[in-house]
């Protein structure tokens, strides 16, 4: 970020886009831990749950 | 799924990018998280950010202080009742708003030593509007309640209606015992 070439990256288009995604990809990941989490700690899952929390993940 | 919200992220930045080979380099690590399913977990660093930013909340509030410009936040709080001098701190520089805050601190006689937070502070306030009102309230039943037995008492007649007492005898409905 230092100037050197300032066309380097577009940082309007690109840097809305990061402040837009952020949230939901925040979001997502915490979706992602739950998904991964769950079938761990609760090893009797019933076979279809299972596969649920393999997709979301 | 969520492997494909991170796809689509990480191909929307590419695509927005102006030099992509240069991109793909520097991104690196975007781009193994979302290709090599190993490094799935590596999505949780994005977590990370979110608890610096609780962390930096949680940590002000327990200290006791509010999170970001401080001064100029306790000084808020210590003119509420001065609309004009808010507005006045709001406009000052920050650190203007600081060395102002530090000669009001230093003139108060009184230390503060807890400042709760405002969430804190407006519950503690909050609690204590209701214990105050509740005993006025108690307060002023009270007397609501002993006025019209005072007066509807016939001078020398009992107070209470006990058993055997005026209310046992049938003059009086017996809810009123209650």
């Amino acid at each position: 970020m230092g100037g050197r070439d300032p066309r380097r990256v577009s940082p309007t288009r690109l840097q809305r886009w990061e402040r837009t995604a952020e949230w939901p990809l925040t979001a997502a990941s915490l979706l992602f831990l739950a998904a991964c989490a769950w079938p761990i700690l609760d090893p009797d899952l019933a076979r279809p749950w299972r596969t649920a929390f393999d997709v979301v993940a | 799924m969520t492997w494909a919200a991170f796809a689509v992220d990480y191909v929307v930045r590419l695509v927005l990018a102006h030099d992509r080979g240069r991109f793909v380099r520097t991104h690196l690590l975007d781009l193994a998280v979302v290709v090599l399913p190993m490094l799935r977990p590596l999505r949780l660093l994005r977590l990370v950010t979110v608890l610096s930013v609780l962390n930096r909340y949680a940590g002000a509030a327990l200290r006791g202080r509010a999170p970001d410009p401080p001064q100029v936040r306790d000084h808020q709080r210590a003119h509420l009742t001065e609309p004009g001098k808010v507005a006045e701190v709001g406009r000052m520089p920050r650190r203007a708003a600081g060395q102002h805050h530090q000669r009001l601190a230093a003139a108060d006689p009184e230390p503060v030593v807890v400042q709760p937070g405002p969430v804190v502070g407006v519950a503690v306030r909050h609690a204590a509007t209701v214990v105050r009102h509740d005993a006025q309230e108690g307060r002023r039943r009270g007397s609501h309640d002993r006025r019209p037995t005072h007066a509807g008492r016939k001078p020398g007649a009992p107070r209470t209606t006990r058993s055997g007492g005026v209310g046992a005898a049938g003059f009086e409905p017996a809810t009123a015992r209650l």
